[in-house]
C-alpha cells in the first residue's frame, strides 16, 4: 500500500502535507502495563527484569505520568510468586532474578489504587540468528546499505505457527524500527530479517533485538503498528487496540499494554566499510 | 411466482389487440444537424395533458383515440416544435430538433417539459446535460461527469482523493454504473482524481437515487446510466480538446448517410511528461487513457444494431521498481427491434472486464486480479395506451472473480506462484413494471424484479471451528480469523449456495394543479456482490467478492416522499425530498484486517446493517442567460455491527456509528452566465461536513527491549477512540470558469473555444486525511494533514470541425 501512496504523491505535485494544530479530547486515564519480560539467550543468571507502569497521557503530552505504589507479582504455573518492587517513584518495578521457562504459562497480578489487574501469557522461544550478510544496493539513486540476518525457522506441527518480532536500534534512528512475521508461508525454511538505510556508517552499531512471540501478541503488535503508521487517504483506518491485561475489580476499565514473555536474541552488528 | 408473471406477460401481449378507435403515433426524435437520437425528449399533447418521453434510443410511442391533436416536442436547450396531427390511422412521425444556443438571444425557450416532469411518478432522478457539465469549472480543466453529479442533492464524495461517488450515504460499490448498458466496476482514473468518462463521447447522463425502476438491479444505492453518442449520421466531424493534464480527440460521421454512423474517441494524459523534465523523476511514468468506440446501423425501420466498446487503463511505473496498471474494458452489441409501433425491444450482449496488475520488481512479484462478466439481457417496453405502458425483461450475468494470482516476475525471485481461489456466480433476474396514469392528477409506477444469485463451484469452501470464520478473542477484545477445520470441494457449476430476491418497486405522483406535485416511492433491492475495502478511499486493488456460504446479499429498503413545484411557468423549480433507507448485511472489515492476498474474505469481515435518512432541497433556475441550481442536503448515515457470539462486542460495542460516507450538511451552488456570444461564465461552490474519522484520545508508551531510558526504544502508541467518532474539518471550495469563443470572421467549419478555470479559488487546504505520528526529528507527537488540490488554475482549448 505504501508504494501506491508513493505513486500518488509523486503524481500530485499539488498534494501536500502540513502539521496542523488539531485539538483532541483526552479520554479517561487508564493504567498501562508495559510488561516485556525478555530472556537473552546468551545471558547467564541472575536475570534482572523490569516492568513499567504508567498512565495514559494526552496525545500531544511530552511526559507520561508513571503509576506509583503498585504491587506487582508474577506467578508461575505452580503458583510460586516473583515480586517486583518499585525503584523510587519511577514507575519501574524490578526483580533481581526471574528466569521464566519456555512454554510455561505465567500470571501477572498488579494491584494499583485498590483495583486488581491480571494477565496470563506463555513464555515463547525464538530461533537463533545463523548468519548476517551486509550488502549495498543502489535504491532510487542513493547508496543503501542492507544488513540481513538469517534464521532457521523450526518445522512446526500441523496447525502450529511460530511468530517473531524484531526491533532494530541504531544511533541515528530517532525511533527504532520494528517488524512482525509469522512462518505461515515459510514453515521450516531459512528466513531473513533485514534493515536498510542510507544513514549507515561503517563502525557504527546496528543492534537487532529478536523476540519469540505468541500468536496473540503477534496480532496485538500488528494492530499496534497499524495505529502508529496510520497514513494518508489510502491508509487503513486506525482502531482501538487492547492488550491481554484485564481489570478484575472493574472489567469495563480495561488497562492498556501487554504482558509478554519472550526468549530473545540480541545482535549488535558493526557496519563494515563498503568495498 | 415466475410462472404467474409469465402468464401475466402473455395476457398483456395478447390484450394489445383490443384497441378500437385508437391509433398510435410513434417515431424517433433526433438532433437536426447530427442525426444523433435524443433521450428523454418530451412528447406532449398540451390540451389533453398527456405525454410521453423518448427512451434510451430516442424512440417514443403513444396511443390516443381518433382525433386531431396539437403535439409539442420539447427538450431543454432545443427549440420546441409544435405541430397539428390528425390520428385516423397509426402513424410514424420522426422529429428533429435544433439546438437553441445559437438562437438564445433571439428566441426565448419555453417548454412544457417541467409539467411533464411533475406528471411522471419517477422521483429521485437527475438528468444533467453534457453541455451543462462542460461549462462547469473543474480541476485542471478535465471535464468530469462524476465530479459534476456530486453537485446534485444527496450526492457526495469521500474527498478529493476518493474514487467514485456516494449517493444518500451509500458506498461507492453500491452504485450501478452503466455505460451503454454495460456495468463498469470502477468509475475513476488515477485513484479517483478523474472520472473515466470522456465527456465528448457522452450523450446523456441519468442518476437514479431512489424509486429505482424494476429494470435495474444488482446494486442497492443508485443507478448512473450513461449513454454514449451514436456518432453523427450526416457529416464527418472531429472534436477535441487540449488541456494541461490530458487531450482528447473524437472522430464521428456517417458510414452511410442517415443509416449508419461511427464514433471513436480517445483521451490520454501526458502529465507524466513533466516528470521527464526532472532528472530525479525521469524514470517514472504515470498516465491514463481511454478509448470509446461505437458503430450503429439502422438496418430498416424496425431494426437497429449498435456495437460499443470502452477500453480504459491507468498505468504507473516508478523507477521500474513498481509497475501498476488497471482499468475497465467492455464490449457490447445491442439490437433494437420494433415488434410493432407499440412494442419496443432491445437485446443486449455485454462483456465487461476489470483488471488489476501490479509488479514489484525489487521483490520479484507479479500480482493479477480482476473480475469478468458476460451479461445477456432482453428488455421490452410496451406502450399499450396513452395512460398505460409496461416494461418487462430478463437478464443473466455470469461472473468470474479472480481475487488474485501471484507469480514470480523473474527467475531468481523467491516468490512461490500462488493463485487464490477463483470464484464464479450466475445472477439472473426477470422484471415487469407498469406505468399508469389514473387521472390527470394521479399516476403511478409499480413493478417487481425477481432476482436470483447462484454461487457456483470450482473452488473449495472452508469450514471453521464452531462455524465461526471470524472469532472473538475475549482477552484482547478483538476479532481474529477463525480456525479452519476442513473444506468442502465443489465441482464446476455445482451450486454452492443459491439466493433469491423479491424486489418490489413502487412510485406514485399526485399533481393537484399545473405547478405542484407530490410524489412517493418505495423500492427494495438486492446486491449480491460486495467490494471489500479497508482503506479510507477505495483503492484499485480492492477486491469484489460474491455472496456465498458466509456472506449474505445486501438488501435495501428505501422510502422517499417529495414535493415538486414549478414557478413562473417552469422558469424556476423547487424539489424537496425526504428519504429513509436501510441496508441489511452491509459488510464492514474487522479492526486490523489484512485484505491483501486474502483467500478467505469471510475471516476479515463482519456483517452488520446501515441506515440513512435525510432531507434534500434544490432550487433551480432553468431558463435565461443566468442559470443554475442550489442544493442542500441534511442527512445522517450510520452503521451497526453487533457481536453475534458470546462476549463479542461487534464494532463500537454494537452501537450505531457513523458510516464513512456520512455527511451531515452538503451544500452546492452551480451557476452559469451567458454574457454574449463570446463569453460565458460558470461558478461552483461546494460545502460538505468533514467525513467521519477516528482520532486518538490519548497515548501510552511501550519499550519492547525494556530500555526505558532510551528515547528511541520507547514507542509512543496513540490510543484511538471508537470507530468514526470524530469528523474531519469541513470541506469546501469555490471554483470559477470562463469560456471564450473567438468571433468568426466568416462562417468556417472550424470552431474553437478556450476554457479558463480556477479550482479552489481561495486556496482552502481541504484535509483528505489527518494522520497522527511521532515526528522523527523532534520526537513530538503531531497531527499531519494531507491536502490535495490547492489553488489550481488551468486552461483547455476545445475545437470542432
Amino acid at each position: 500500500m505504501k508504494y501506491i501512496y508513493l505513486a500518488i504523491t509523486i503524481f500530485l505535485f499539488t498534494a501536500c502535507e502540513d502539521v496542523i494544530d488539531l485539538p483532541l479530547q483526552e479520554g479517561p486515564k487508564r493504567l498501562v502495563i508495559d510488561a516485556n519480560i525478555n530472556v537473552n539467550k546468551s545471558d547467564i543468571a541472575p536475570f534482572k527484569q523490569q516492568i513499567r507502569l504508567t498512565q495514559t497521557a494526552g496525545f500531544y503530552d511530552t511526559t507520561i505520568p508513571s503509576a506509583n505504589g503498585a504491587t506487582v507479582i508474577i506467578e508461575n504455573s505452580s503458583n510460586d510468586p516473583f515480586e517486583f518492587s518499585e525503584i523510587g517513584t519511577s514507575g519501574i518495578y524490578e526483580i533481581d532474578d526471574f528466569n521464566p521457562t519456555i512454554n510455561e504459562t505465567y500470571t501477572l497480578t498488579v494491584v494499583y489504587n485498590g483495583e486488581t489487574f491480571t494477565a496470563e501469557e506463555t513464555m515463547m522461544p525464538v530461533a537463533d540468528i545463523e548468519s548476517t550478510v551486509q550488502t549495498a544496493e543502489n535504491f532510487f539513486g542513493t547508496e543503501v546499505i542492507k544488513v540481513e540476518h538469517f534464521f532457521q525457522d523450526p518445522e512446526s506441527e500441523e496447525g502450529q505457527e511460530n511468530f517473531y518480532i524484531n526491533q532494530f536500534n541504531y544511533p541515528t534512528f530517532l525511533i527504532d524500527s520494528y517488524g512482525a512475521r509469522s512462518d505461515d508461508f515459510s514453515d521450516g525454511q531459512l528466513n531473513s530479517i533485514f534493515e536498510q538505510s542510507d544513514d549507515f556508517e561503517p563502525g557504527e552499531v546496528l543492534t537487532l533485538y529478536f523476540y519469540g512471540a505468541s500468536k496473540q501478541y503477534f496480532n496485538y503488535f500488528n494492530l499496534l503498528q497499524n495505529q502508529i503508521q496510520s497514513g494518508g487517504p489510502f491508509g487503513t483506518p486506525p482502531a482501538a487496540v487492547k492488550g491481554n491485561c484485564i481489570n478484575t475489580t472493574n472489567p469495563d476499565l480495561k488497562p492498556l499494554g501487554y504482558f509478554r514473555l519472550s526468549q530473545m536474541v540480541k545482535i549488535p552488528y558493526t557496519i563494515e566499510p563498503i568495498e | 411466482m415466475k410462472k404467474n408473471i409469465l402468464i401475466l406477460l402473455f395476457f398483456i401481449l395478447c390484450s394489445n389487440s383490443y384497441a378500437q378507435e385508437t391509433y398510435t403515433i410513434s417515431g424517433v426524435i433526433s438532433e437536426k444537424s447530427s442525426g444523433e437520437t435524443l433521450i428523454g425528449v418530451n412528447v406532449i399533447f398540451p390540451e389533453q395533458q398527456r405525454g410521453t418521453v423518448t427512451n434510451g434510443y430516442g424512440f417514443y410511442s403513444i396511443t390516443l383515440p381518433t382525433g386531431a391533436y396539437d403535439i409539442e416536442i420539447s427538450y431543454l436547450g432545443y427549440q420546441s416544435i409544435r405541430k397539428k396531427i390528425v390520428l385516423t390511422k397509426s402513424i410514424k412521425e420522426n422529429f428533429s430538433l435544433e439546438f437553441a444556443s445559437e438562437l438564445i438571444d433571439e428566441v426565448v425557450v419555453k417548454s412544457n417539459s417541467r409539467i411533464q416532469n411533475l406528471q411522471k411518478p419517477q422521483m429521485s432522478v437527475h438528468k444533467i446535460g453534457v453541455n451543462t457539465i462542460k461549462e462547469m469549472p473543474v480541476v485542471l480543466g478535465e471535464v468530469d461527469i462524476i465530479k459534476s453529479i456530486q453537485l446534485l442533492p444527496g450526492v457526495t464524495s469521500a474527498g478529493e482523493g476518493a474514487s467514485g461517488f456516494n449517493v444518500r450515504g451509500g458506498g461507492e460499490d453500491q452504485n450501478l454504473v452503466l455505460l451503454d448498458e454495460a456495468t463498469l466496476f470502477s468509475s475513476s482514473h488515477l485513484f479517483g482524481f478523474f472520472s473515466i468518462f470522456n465527456a465528448d463521447a457522452v450523450k446523456d447522463i441519468k442518476l437514479y437515487k431512489g424509486g429505482i425502476p424494476a429494470k435495474y438491479g444488482g446494486r442497492v444505492s443508485s443507478v448512473l446510466d450513461v449513454r454514449q453518442k451514436d456518432g453523427n449520421k450526416k457529416e464527418h466531424h472531429l472534436t477535441g480538446g487540449i488541456g494541461l493534464i490530458s487531450s482528447r480527440l473524437m472522430a464521428e460521421g456517417p458510414i452511410k448517410e442517415d443509416k449508419s454512423s461511427y464514433l471513436i474517441a480517445g483521451r490520454g494524459s501526458y502529465a507524466h511528461l513533466f516528470l521527464k523534465l526532472n532528472p530525479e523523476t525521469k524514470d517514472n511514468t504515470i498516465y491514463f487513457y481511454d478509448l470509446n468506440t461505437k458503430l450503429n446501423f439502422d438496418l430498416d425501420e424496425k431494426n437497429k444494431l449498435y456495437f460499443s466498446g470502452y477500453f480504459g487503463r491507468d498505468h504507473f511505473n516508478i523507477d521500474n521498481l513498481f509497475t501498476n496498471s488497471y482499468g475497465n474494458q467492455t464490449f457490447n452489441v445491442r439490437w433494437n427491434h420494433l415488434f410493432s409501433d407499440k412494442l419496443f425491444s432491445n437485446l443486449t450482449l455485454i462483456y465487461t472486464e476489470y483488471k488489476y496488475f501490479l509488479n514489484l520488481d525489487f521483490i520479484g512479484f507479479d500480482w493479477d486480479s480482476g473480475i469478468q462478466n458476460f451479461n445477456l439481457k432482453y428488455d421490452f417496453k410496451n406502450y399499450i395506451s396513452d395512460d398505460f405502458s409496461l416494461s418487462y425483461g430478463l437478464s443473466g450475468i455470469h461472473y468470474h472473480f479472480n481475487p488474485g494470482e501471484i507469480t514470480p516476475s523473474k527467475s531468481d525471485s523467491p516468490i512461490i506462484a500462488d493463485k487464490l481461489d477463483q470464484k464464479y456466480a450466475l445472477e439472473t433476474a426477470v422484471y415487469i413494471e407498469a406505468e399508469q396514469s389514473l387521472s390527470n392528477q394521479f399516476s403511478m409506477n409499480y413493478g417487481v424484479r425477481i432476482s436470483s444469485f447462484l454461487r457456483l463451484g470450482g473452488q473449495p469452501i472452508y469450514t471453521y471451528e464452531n462455524d465461526e470464520p471470524i472469532s472473538f478473542n475475549q482477552t484482547l477484545g478483538i476479532y481474529e480469523e477463525g480456525v479452519v477445520n476442513g473444506s468442502n470441494e465443489y465441482a464446476n457449476n455445482e451450486v454452492i449456495k443459491p439466493f433469491y430476491g423479491f424486489e418490489p418497486r413502487f412510485s406514485v405522483s399526485y399533481k393537484p394543479n399545473e405547478n405542484n406535485a407530490f410524489k412517493a416511492s418505495y423500492n427494495r433491492m438486492f446486491q449480491y456482490i460486495h467490494l471489500i475495502s479497508n482503506t479510507v478511499s477505495a483503492a484499485p486493488l480492492d477486491v469484489w467478492t460474491p455472496s456465498g456460504t458466509y456472506v449474505e446479499p445486501q438488501i435495501l429498503d428505501q422510502y422517499a416522499v417529495g414535493y415538486f413545484k414549478n414557478l413562473k411557468d417552469g422558469d424556476y423549480s423547487i424539489e424537496t425530498e425526504v428519504y429513509y433507507k436501510d441496508v441489511q448485511n452491509r459488510l464492514d472489515y474487522r479492526d486490523g484486517a489484512d485484505l491483501i492476498a486474502q483467500n478467505q474474505i469471510e475471516t476479515i469481515v463482519l456483517s452488520g446493517k446501515s441506515r440513512s435518512y435525510g432531507l434534500e432541497l434544490s432550487l433551480k433556475k432553468n431558463t435565461g442567460n443566468f442559470k443554475g441550481w442550489i442544493s442542500y442536503t441534511l442527512s445522517n448515515t450510520e452503521q451497526k455491527v453487533e457481536g453475534t457470539t458470546p462476549g463479542a462486542t461487534g464494532i463500537n460495542n454494537g452501537n450505531w456509528y457513523k458510516s464513512p460516507y456520512h455527511k451531515l450538511h452538503d451544500i452546492s451552488v452551480t451557476t452559469s452566465y451567458f454574457l454574449n456570444k463570446k463569453w460565458r461564465f460558470g461558478a461552483n461552490f461546494v460545502y460538505q461536513s468533514g467525513r467521519p474519522v477516528t482520532y486518538p484520545n490519548g497515548q501510552y508508551t511501550t519499550s519492547l527491549n525494556g530500555d526505558y531510558g532510551v528515547p528511541s526504544s520507547t514507542l509512543s502508541v496513540p490510543v484511538f477512540s471508537q470507530r468514526n467518532e470524530f469528523q474531519l474539518p469541513s470541506y469546501h471550495h469555490l471554483d470559477i470558469a470562463a469560456t471564450y469563443t473567438p468571433k468568426q470572421k466568416k462562417p468556417r467549419k472550424w470552431k474553437g473555444e478556450w476554457v479558463f478555470s480556477i479550482y479552489n479559488l481561495y486556496g482552502r487546504r481541504n484535509a483528505a486525511s489527518i494522520d497522527f505520528r511521532t515526528n522523527e526529528d523532534t520526537g513530538q507527537n503531531e497531527a499531519v494533514r494531507t491536502s490535495i488540490f490547492g489553488f489550481t488554475p488551468s486552461f483547455t482549448y476545445n475545437f470542432k470541425f
